[in-house]
């Protein structure tokens, strides 16, 4: 006897096709019901559950990488305006002192960075503005004759 | 097979696609029991699946606008989830697992072959080489038809129905003719 392969006694056993070779033939009608009571077990395994917290941890990961553009664009809107200023304010050539106070505008801008990608981007990036304001209204300040 | 829960995830897609975060979180909410069992089935449940979901719901919103609103957003992310889980096989140099040949099979009977517990089928899903144990797991757990995991797999359907073929077949050998 010639007996059916096991694909199609797997697709006989899902139902998707039938065959006359089944009713003379107890080993394959043994074979498929076999392969029934499979598909019932396996129609019956449980999902695995998440842990907690997924969710939140997603929505958190997803604002903390939008906040990193904002950043960067305070960073750049800061430092663009400030080398703008100390360049109009220079007027006699290199000042050591207006070096370092431009280092200390890099510095507090990094800084201010630095917090907004760890995690308070707005109170950051206002932080920023704000002390690239402050620095450039000195600068100005000391600049005048 | 399992009935697939969809709800009213096409609308909150649509608005997601759009930048609404409040429609994605619903998403997540949604979806994550399947996108951390698919991920679970592949990684073993723990850390790694948890982490692969969680890239996995991160990529899907960075890729928002390129969602297809005609398509189902669960396939889509499920998608995204396999791959993610893929990538911290490879990074943890398990990529081989994957791999569909005989000896996978072999090591699989050997793994099982020591621990028959009363939750038999569990274990020998478990012990089942990866590829087969994602088709089982959205085949008969998550209720997708052959088609939709092959969307899901970008796989044809006919490597999709040799899998749940192969997976069955080595199933029943381990389970016994009770199967």
């Amino acid at each position: 006897v010639i007996h059916l392969d096991d694909d199609h006694l797997q697709r006989l056993a899902e139902g998707d096709a039938t065959d006359p070779h089944l009713e003379t033939c107890h080993a394959c009608r043994s074979e498929v019901a076999a392969y029934r009571r499979l598909a019932a077990r396996l129609s019956n395994l449980q999902g695995l559950d998440p842990p907690p917290g997924i969710a939140a941890e997603v929505m958190r990961r997803i604002d903390a990488a939008s906040a990193a553009p904002d950043a960067a664009l305070a960073l750049l809107v800061a430092g663009v305006v400030s080398l703008a200023l100390m360049i109009a304010t220079w007027p006699g050539g290199p000042d050591a002192w207006r070096v370092v106070q431009g280092l200390g505008l890099l510095a507090r801008i990094v800084r201010g960075t630095l917090l907004a990608w760890s995690g308070v981007p707005l109170l950051a990036t206002a932080l920023v503005v704000l002390m690239a304001a402050v620095s450039i209204r000195q600068l100005m300040k000391e600049s005048r004759p | 097979m399992a009935p697939i829960a969809r709800a009213d995830s096409a609308s909150d897609a649509a608005l997601a696609a759009r930048g609404d975060r409040q429609a994605f979180s619903r998403l997540v909410e949604r979806h994550q029991r399947a996108v951390y069992g698919l991920a679970a089935r592949i990684l073993g449940a723990g850390d790694d699946a948890r982490e692969a979901a969680q890239v996995a719901f991160v990529r899907a919103w960075e890729r928002r606008a390129s969602f297809d609103p005609a398509r189902e957003f669960g396939a889509w992310v499920l998608g995204i989830a396999r791959n993610a889980a893929i990538d911290r096989l490879r990074h943890a140099g398990r990529l081989e697992a994957l791999a569909e040949s005989a000896d996978d099979a072999q090591a699989a009977d050997d793994a099982l072959h020591d621990r028959r517990t009363e939750n038999a089928l569990d274990e020998a899903v478990a012990a089942l080489p990866p590829i087969y144990r994602e088709a089982v797991e959205l085949a008969y757990v998550q209720g997708r038809s052959v088609a939709q995991i092959a969307q899901i797999l970008q796989a044809p359907p006919g490597t999709v129905m040799a899998r749940l073929f192969r997976a069955r077949r080595l199933l029943r050998a381990r389970l016994g003719d009770g199967a």
